[in-house]
């Protein structure tokens, strides 16, 4: 987790489709099942996209709205985790 | 455990070596600081899982400090629970097929063995039901 642009959540400047933020996730702790999972239960809060890079599983958030923006990824990714304990 | 303590970042930052806690233990541990404190867990190098426990609202550096104490203590408790399990696998396995077992309903009522369907509730073959002074009283006078 070294390097904070691999382990932190970025909010940017909220747009006109609402704030934005990336999330870089371990592939090897963050399974695609539980990150889609998460998507599905976050989806009212957040338009949730991702991409693979290398061991990484980068989770795009937008339109998301200034109120819970700043939670949004953090909660995301707490979600996920408990989904990979839960129900692997 | 390497731990780092990060007050302006508001968190906790701990490498942890999977030759003393395997990666099951840390997730486990992880899991129950979901409630407290955003979580993060990555793979560093060296065979070491990175975790990063994040306050959900600003935290003092001592608290923070506490909150790496308890999580380092989860470890140990984690790993604990997991030896037990693995030593008592089998155990267990015997125990869960035994309840199955005798929770499985009989499939016909036809289907008992001819001498116990000819067994009264009422049949004493032992003398179970006799009281004790009946069955030895006289004896010992």
């Amino acid at each position: 987790m070294a390097t904070k642009k691999n382990s932190s959540s970025e909010p940017s400047a909220m747009g006109s489709g609402g704030a934005k933020a990336t999330l870089r996730l371990d592939v090897t702790f963050y399974p695609r099942q539980a990150l889609d999972r998460a998507r599905e239960a976050f989806s009212k809060l957040a338009d949730i996209e991702f991409h693979k890079e290398g061991t990484k599983t980068v989770v795009n958030f937008s339109g998301m709205r200034t109120g819970v923006a700043a939670k949004v990824p953090d909660e995301f990714a707490n979600f996920a985790l408990a989904c990979t304990v839960a129900e692997p | 455990m390497d731990t780092r303590i990060e007050a302006a970042k508001n968190r906790v930052y701990c490498e942890i070596d999977e030759k003393i806690f395997p990666r099951g233990v840390v997730v486990s541990a992880a899991y129950l600081f979901l409630d407290r404190c955003y979580v993060r867990l990555e793979s560093a190098p060296k065979k070491h899982v990175a975790v990063q426990l994040k306050g959900k609202r600003k935290t003092a550096k001592a608290r923070l400090q506490v909150l790496a104490d308890e999580f380092g203590n989860e470890l140990l408790h984690q790993l604990m629970r997991d030896q037990v399990a693995e030593k008592t696998d089998g155990l267990r396995e015997i125990l869960v097929g035994r309840a199955l077992l005798s929770a499985v309903p009989m499939e016909e009522e036809g289907s008992l063995p001819e001498s116990e369907e000819e067994q009264d509730y009422l049949d004493d073959p032992l003398g179970i039901a006799v009281p004790w002074e009946e069955k030895y009283g006289d004896e010992e006078e």
